[in-house]
């Protein structure tokens, strides 16, 4: 994907998702992290891995769900093992979990697959000015990614990041992804900040002015 | 016996001291006269001769009329200094005086030029203690709106303040302890902002900057005698605001990780144009870390970055003032006064006219070479 429709995908992303959802997307998927720890870190150590991943996805899809609601985003049921979708507008919001290194759990879900099938149109974009015309009827699959580290033993109860991520189609290459945190910056630009610092001659002075010799 | 100059201001005299720093002691020695009689002059009991007078301008490097000028009434609030409590007397002086100059030479230059309107939200407490954070926290926000700066970093406070018609002096003191002063000028109707330019770092001239904008908008309406009592209160509301006006609550709470880190807060400084330091105390005003939290902050703080520099401070240029500099540009320029005559009518000298209105060094010197328009001297002389 070239970087107009890169931007073109960043814009759509802070059109339809306002920075409350973030925010609440990604406190949510803080605490899901605590609370999969707390209920797991009882198991034994040849359970626990297996117990925490399972603990990590149910918290998770419930607090993703949360916020969903909280910000009024409508979205499938939750229930048992399924993925939760939501939507705003062009957007179709999932979420998966995985560790720093090789975003590969992500490729496990076929549902997920399903889902990011509706990114082909952006891996295809060549011409930048395609993408609004396409965006039109076309949706864009967005992930929150709850990143770990990997180890049981490195901060199992803490997530190393959270991500906003467009994946291609194959949920193997990241066509756009950034730490939701950063993402949110993008919400509070910098004002352009015009000069407006003009003196004008009073009257009687360009009259002093015209007087001179 | 020698008669004085009648119409000698014993006022100017102190004034001239102060902005130089000098004791009488000091001045009797360079101008060559008795310290008592400069003690005299400076009381009113007697007036100094035309040879003394003359002598002691050129000590003190101001025009002999100078003296005998009323000091104008230029102060329609009280003088509010940041300051760290171990400023001396005479360092207050000093900068109270320099910005006393500052709203003379503005008042000389709006006989000629207009500036900008003024547009700073009017709030009228007479008692700090009318005012609470939530309050200070609404004016800041009043202050980014009425001010279109969004909810982003602020690329230019000083911009901002001069945009609302606000008159900013950053110069050289050789003062360290005092950051800057502020008040309200009834010459003017309009705030003055004297900003210290010894420490050149930019992240903390900024905050300086809106430190005294908080001012401005807090403490206008405050009696000196309120003003002097409760001094540690202003000072935390200035603080306080300059916090809420540069780090609002709303956007740059979203970009802080549930548990910052120095690193993290770091990261954040170039963008959001403000200190570590000051990002850890509006952490703990918007009770996003506890105290412990913040303890420990400062405590790594203090050691890995030592107790008085950041990283990156010397990556940000101090923001520079332009609205005196563009006043006197545009006297100058449109004809309406010779150059070399701004600071004889102001009655400073040269250097000091260029330093408090950011002018470059001999702005004022006669200049061998002049480039004049004949064009536009031949249709004046056409008229």
């Amino acid at each position: 994907m070239n970087c107009e429709a890169e931007q073109g995908v960043v814009n759509s992303l802070l059109t339809h998702l306002g920075p409350a959802l973030c925010q609440g997307i990604q406190e949510g998927l803080e605490a899901a992290a605590k609370m999969a720890w707390l209920e797991a870190k009882s198991h034994h150590q040849g359970t626990l891995s297996c117990a925490l991943g399972q603990a990590r996805h149910f918290h998770s899809n419930e607090q993703f769900t949360i916020a969903l609601d909280a910000a009024g985003v409508p979205h499938n049921p939750l229930r048992g093992n399924d993925i939760v979708i939501g939507q705003c507008g062009p957007l179709l919001l999932g979420r998966f979990q995985t560790r720093q290194q090789g975003w590969n759990n992500a490729r496990r879900s076929s549902l997920r697959l399903k889902l990011a099938a509706h990114n082909e149109w952006l891996e295809r974009l060549v011409q930048p000015g395609l993408f609004e015309q396409r965006l039109d009827t076309a949706h864009i699959a967005v992930f929150f990614v709850s990143v770990f580290s990997g180890s049981i033993a490195l901060q199992p109860d803490r997530l190393s990041s959270v991500e906003i991520a467009v994946m291609d189609t194959k949920l193997s290459e990241r066509l756009f992804s950034e730490p939701v945190i950063q993402f949110l910056g993008r919400y509070a630009q910098p004002a352009d900040q015009e000069d407006l610092v003009r003196v004008r001659l009073k009257k009687s002075a360009r009259k002093q002015q015209d007087s001179q010799p | 016996m020698k008669r004085g100059v009648s119409g000698f201001r014993p006022e100017r005299l102190t004034q001239v001291l102060d902005a130089r720093g000098l004791s009488q002691v000091q001045l009797a020695a360079i101008a060559g006269v008795s310290t008592g009689s400069v003690s005299k002059w400076r009381n009113g009991q007697q007036e100094p001769t035309a040879d003394a007078l003359e002598k002691v301008a050129r000590a003190v490097n101001v025009h002999k009329e100078w003296f005998l000028r009323p000091s104008p009434q230029t102060a329609g609030s009280p003088k509010l200094f940041r300051s760290n409590a171990s400023a001396l007397k005479s360092a207050r002086a000093l900068m109270s005086a320099r910005h006393d100059w500052s709203m003379e030479i503005a008042s000389e230059l709006v006989e000629f030029v207009e500036l900008p309107p003024t547009n700073f939200p009017q709030r009228d407490y007479e008692d700090p203690c009318q005012i609470t954070n939530e309050e200070i926290e609404t004016v800041a926000t009043e202050c980014r709106q009425r001010w279109k700066l969004g909810l982003g970093p602020i690329p230019d406070v000083v911009l901002a303040i001069e945009n609302a018609g606000g008159v900013v002096v950053r110069e050289l003191t050789g003062v360290a302890r005092i950051e800057g002063v502020s008040s309200w000028c009834t010459t003017t109707q309009r705030p003055f902002v004297y900003l210290n330019a010894d420490k050149a770092n930019g992240y903390r001239s900024r905050f300086d900057a809106a430190h005294e904008l908080g001012h401005i908008m807090l403490h206008k309406h405050v009696p000196e005698a309120t003003a002097t009592k409760q001094y540690k209160e202003m000072e935390r509301q200035a603080h306080f605001f300059a916090s809420a006006f540069l780090l609002p609550a709303e956007t740059f709470s979203a970009e802080v990780p549930t548990i910052p880190t120095l690193d993290t807060l770091l990261t954040l400084k170039p963008r959001w144009k403000v200190s570590v330091a000051a990002m850890m105390m509006r952490l703990r005003a918007l009770d996003l870390v506890d105290e412990q939290t913040q303890l420990n902050l400062w405590k790594r703080r203090s050691a890995r970055f030592g107790g008085k520099s950041e990283p990156l401070d010397g990556d940000l240029a101090p923001e520079e003032p332009r609205l005196l500099r563009r006043s006197v540009a545009l006297i100058v320029e449109s004809g309406v006064l010779p150059r070399e005559s701004i600071p004889e009518r102001i009655g400073l000298s040269a250097g000091d006219v260029e330093t408090l209105a950011g002018l470059p060094e001999g702005y004022f010197s006669p200049k061998s070479g002049q480039v004049v328009d004949l064009a536009a001297v031949r249709l004046r002389r056409m008229k």
